[in-house]
């Protein structure tokens, strides 16, 4: 279990690694953090009272989207970096220099952004809520990364696996979305509504797009590194997998359009396209469905077991995805879309993708690259994967989906009386039916406590490992699940999963 | 699968993005742009992040209700008066302190926006463009 002394220029690019790792739980933290406090704003007494302290929903919610998008960015970025670690070779004084740039810019937009919210400096967009001078480190940060990463990725590139394309179409995707999310900076965009708002949601299809080519990269390249099994990456249905995503990525936002005045092609295209993720849907059971049978046929090995919680991230991440897309194909039914689109189904979509999917893979990612922080610098065996922090990913599994059930639920109420009781003239806005109004709020902050706890309950072993201080001089044994010292005979579990 | 085919897919993928693209840059539907009042009220809109709570067209917050046709509900300078109680603080919508020329240029923005088309798949009973019950046609929402 004795890692590989890492060559000395591979230092640097470890501790690259690092820095991101510390980036996303980071901008997790955030996100979470102001997450639960909008839940709790919508419990009206709550509301009230956080309004008085000067806590603005107007700050919590781009702050709570902002930092979510960057914790799913810089998540995949740590894995991008960790795959430059084995492909980059020695750090040239160039990339050093334009990394350092990146962290450094990415670092101020990141700060600047919690600072100047909270002031009430907005640019009231959708995800992008910081004031657009902000942009300027984030797009900048992001262009020296694609000048490091397409140095390296670009040899060979055609012969690379899917990840490396995935990551190299995600990135080229950041900055082309990024640019139009700006668009409303120009007049002729901000002054008529309609435009700004059929390239708005693009714009943002695409930013989806981007992520999730990050993270689906990830997810491949862990496969791979955990199974040893490079063939997958090379597959024809990893590629065709792409394809599809990709193609998807960029037109099925147009659910969210059917209601705008545009070209009816545009919502054929989308409406056309969604269709095609019955295809990944049919896919990904399947896989699902042969990865359960190779397991219970194969038994479970020792170090499947000390990857308890690897395993139950990944594994949950395919049921959310099989459950995702039949609310996204839900959505994507014009009559139905026409009943939800509007209500709380569209956030409990979103949230339960990003938590659900992509929160998920980046989470079991995160906890296979604590693993590999030598124990000798970490100081103590810190467990990043034991029984109680398996429990902890089941109960964030059920608090996560419970979260998006109740968003889900409570939508869906609302679409179906806003369609039945329309609100007429000169009547006032309540369309919701009294014991929904009533129970919205403090169901929506009991599911975000619950979550938020089960976060807190991973975040409190795995944040110590990923912020232990880093020493170059330290190889040797990684941290591990359990005390290597122990074979598995003397282990008193006989499922070979260590207690914490 | 081959590099060849590699190649292929990728540029099939690119051609279908900027296919897109241009067909959504030209998109022939006629719009509207904002008159210079409403234009201000667009900008007071943005500044306070109204967004975070309320939707146009479907897009941005849920904690309050969408707003793309709310002008439609209070005709004419109503909306001025519907205004000024709301931005006062009702439930769970804040206080915004915000001037007469704010306030109008919010309400003349509103007023626009709802000339556009409809935000929701039924906002009000047929006269200000919903939808008869079992009447949904869903390619046509405008
Ligand atoms: C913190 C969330 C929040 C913010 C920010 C907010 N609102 Fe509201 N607004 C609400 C809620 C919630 C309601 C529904 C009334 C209620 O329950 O209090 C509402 C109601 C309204 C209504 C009446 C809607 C109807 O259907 O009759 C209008 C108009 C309105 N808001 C305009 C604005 C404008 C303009 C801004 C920005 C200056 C704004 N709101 C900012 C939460 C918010
Ligand atoms: C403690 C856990 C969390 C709580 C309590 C929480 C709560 C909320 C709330 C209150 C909103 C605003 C809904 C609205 O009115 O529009 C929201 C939106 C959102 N959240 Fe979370 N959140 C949590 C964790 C996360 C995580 C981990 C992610 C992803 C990494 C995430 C992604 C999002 C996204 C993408 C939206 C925007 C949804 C939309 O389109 O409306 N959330 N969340």
């Amino acid at each position: 279990m004795t890692v590989p002394a890492p060559a000395a220029d591979q230092v640097s690019r470890r501790y690259a690694t690092l820095t991101f790792v510390r980036g996303a739980l980071a901008a997790l933290m955030v996100a979470l953090a102001v997450g639960l406090l909008s839940a709790l704003y919508s419990v009206p007494a709550l509301g009230e009272s956080m309004r008085k302290l000067g806590i603005q929903f107007t700050a919590l919610r781009p702050l709570h989207t902002i930092f979510a998008s960057a914790w799913i960015f810089l998540g995949g970025m740590a894995v991008v970096h960790r795959f430059l670690q084995e492909e980059g070779g020695p750090l040239k004084p160039g990339e050093r220099l334009r990394l350092r740039g990146q962290v450094l810019l990415w670092a101020f937009a990141g700060l600047g952004i919690l600072i100047t919210l909270p002031l009430g400096i907005t640019s009231g967009r959708e995800y992008m809520g910081h004031h657009p001078l902000l942009s300027i480190p984030i797009f900048a940060g992001w262009l020296l990364f694609c000048w490091n990463y397409f140095g390296i990725a670009g040899r060979g590139f055609w012969q690379r696996p899917v990840y490396v394309m995935m990551w190299a179409v995600g990135s080229l995707f950041f900055v082309y979305t990024f640019t139009e999310q700006h668009a409303y900076l120009l007049p002729g965009v901000f002054g008529d509504p309609v435009v700004d708002r059929q390239i708005q949601w693009k714009a943002c299809g695409t930013l989806v797009g981007s992520f999730n080519l990050f993270v689906y990269g990830t997810a491949i390249f862990l496969g791979e590194k955990i199974t040893g099994d490079k063939s997958y990456g090379q597959s024809r249905t990893a590629w065709a997998l792409l394809g599809i995503g990709l193609l998807n990525s960029f037109t099925n936002y147009t659910h969210h359009t059917y209601h705008l005045p545009q070209s009816h092609l545009v919502k054929w295209i989308g409406f056309c396209v969604s269709m095609t993720e019955l295809l990944i849907l049919l896919k990904v059971v399947g896989e699902l469905s042969a990865l359960v049978r190779a397991e219970s046929e194969g038994g479970r090995t020792e170090t499947a077991a000390g990857r308890c919680v690897t395993r139950i991230l990944l594994g949950s991440a395919k049921w959310w995805t099989a459950a995702m897309l039949v609310s996204s194909i839900l959505i994507s039914v014009p009559p139905l879309n026409a009943l939800v689109h509007g209500t709380y189904v569209v956030t409990g979509h979103a949230m339960g993708t990003t938590i659900g999917i992509d929160t998920m893979i980046l989470l079991a990612a995160m906890s296979w690259l604590l693993r590999e922080r030598p124990s000798t610098e970490v100081g103590v065996r810190k467990p990043v994967d034991c029984k109680q922090i398996c429990r902890t990913a089941i109960g964030l599994n059920i608090a996560a989906g419970a979260l998006a059930f109740w968003l889900h639920f409570a939508g869906l109420v609302d679409g179906v009386t806003r369609y039945l009781h329309p609100v007429g003239a000169g009547q006032a806005f309540a369309y919701r039916p009294a014991w929904l109004q009533a129970s919205i709020g403090p169901v929506f902050a009991i599911c975000g406590l619950a979550l938020f706890g089960f976060f807190v309950m991973l975040l409190r072993r795995w944040v110590p490992v990923a912020f232990a201080p880093f020493d170059p001089e330290m190889l040797g044994e990684p941290v591990s699940g359990w005390p290597l010292e122990q074979s598995p005979e003397e282990r008193e579990d006989p499922s070979g999963i260590p207690a914490c | 699968m081959r590099p060849g085919h590699r190649k292929l897919l990728l540029g099939f993928l690119a051609a279908c993005f900027f296919g897109q693209t241009a067909l959504v840059y030209s998109d022939p539907t006629p719009t509207t742009p904002l008159s210079e009042e409403a234009l201000g009220g667009a900008r007071t809109w943005h500044a306070n992040n109204c967004q975070s709570c309320h939707q146009i067209y479907g897009f941005g917050g849920f904690l309050g209700p969408d707003l793309t046709n709310v002008a439609a509900r209070y005709p004419g300078t109503a909306l001025d008066g519907w205004l000024t109680h709301v931005l006062a603080g009702t439930g769970q919508m804040p206080h915004f302190a915000l001037d007469e020329g704010e306030r109008a240029g919010l309400a003349a923005f509103l007023r626009e926006v709802d000339t556009t088309g409809i935000g929701q798949a039924r906002v009000g009973p047929g006269d200000s463009g919903g939808f008869a019950a079992g009447e949904l046609p869903w390619w046509e929402y405008e």
